[in-house]
């Protein structure tokens, strides 16, 4: 299965939830995954065949050794964070999966990455 | 000295076996950043949750988690794990299944999230709880 992700809006009258599905997420990442800044409050993560890290970024380059947020994931592993004021990302919110934690070198295995956002 | 400072090893009567670990980070304007250990058993536990607590700092600053069984450079050494904490509140990350460790946890707070030494100029606290292996 290819690389591939997908946001989909959920919207009231007074709020708006974004789901962001990364599917294979690979190193270069998901560059400004809701088109606007916003805050993650859910990270879930499956799959790999090693150590892999899930990074998260305010802004919209996914830079190496720059990440705010460092997730480690072990081969197979099914984790979810929780974050009770969410992430906050004033520029935008990207995100990665990367073997090592400082970003930049593709992942081991297949990683998938969901986002449950503002 | 590493760091900061360690509080009691409080038991969480929610779950026997977990503790919470207080942690205090004080440092002078530009201080040099060090490591603290913060679980001293080298056969590895689980991170269930993590508070940031912020309150009083003016800026955002970062939380990194070293799995390891020896004092790591804080300026050089990659991180496990790393959280932001945001200046002026108080942030809760809770993990569903834990992050799981199999060595000494060691931590710090920095002004920066992957590099750099520079620690923060207020006080602050990271409260963790944990399951020892």
């Amino acid at each position: 299965m290819a690389t591939s992700y997908k946001s989909s809006p959920f919207s009231s009258p007074a709020l708006q939830r974004y789901l962001v599905k990364g599917v294979e997420v690979d190193e270069n990442g998901r560059v400004n995954a809701t088109g606007a800044p916003g805050s993650v409050y859910t990270a879930h993560i499956t799959g790999g065949s090693g150590q892999n890290y899930v990074l998260i970024w305010d802004g919209t380059a996914a830079t190496t050794e720059a990440a705010e947020i460092v997730i480690p994931s072990g081969s197979g592993e099914d984790l979810v964070m929780y974050v009770d004021k969410g992430i906050t990302c004033a520029t935008a919110i990207t995100f990665s999966a990367s073997s090592v934690p400082q970003g930049g070198a593709a992942p081991s295995g297949n990683v998938n990455v969901n986002l449950f956002t503002s | 000295m590493a760091g900061g400072t360690i509080g009691t090893h409080l038991t969480i009567p929610a779950k026997a076996g977990d503790v919470l670990v207080k942690y205090a980070q004080s440092y002078p304007t530009g201080g040099m950043l060090t490591a603290t250990q913060v679980d001293p058993g080298n056969s590895g536990g689980t991170i269930q949750a993590v508070e940031i607590d912020a309150s009083i700092v003016a800026a955002d600053c970062y939380v990194r988690f070293w799995f390891t069984n020896s004092e790591p450079i804080a300026a050089a050494e990659a991180v496990k794990l790393l959280l932001k904490g945001y200046g002026g509140k108080k942030v809760q990350y809770t993990f569903g299944s834990g992050v799981t460790y199999t060595s000494e946890l060691w931590i710090a707070v920095c002004t920066t999230s992957i590099t750099g030494d520079i620690a923060p100029d207020e006080d602050l606290a990271v409260n963790i709880l944990l399951t020892p292996a």
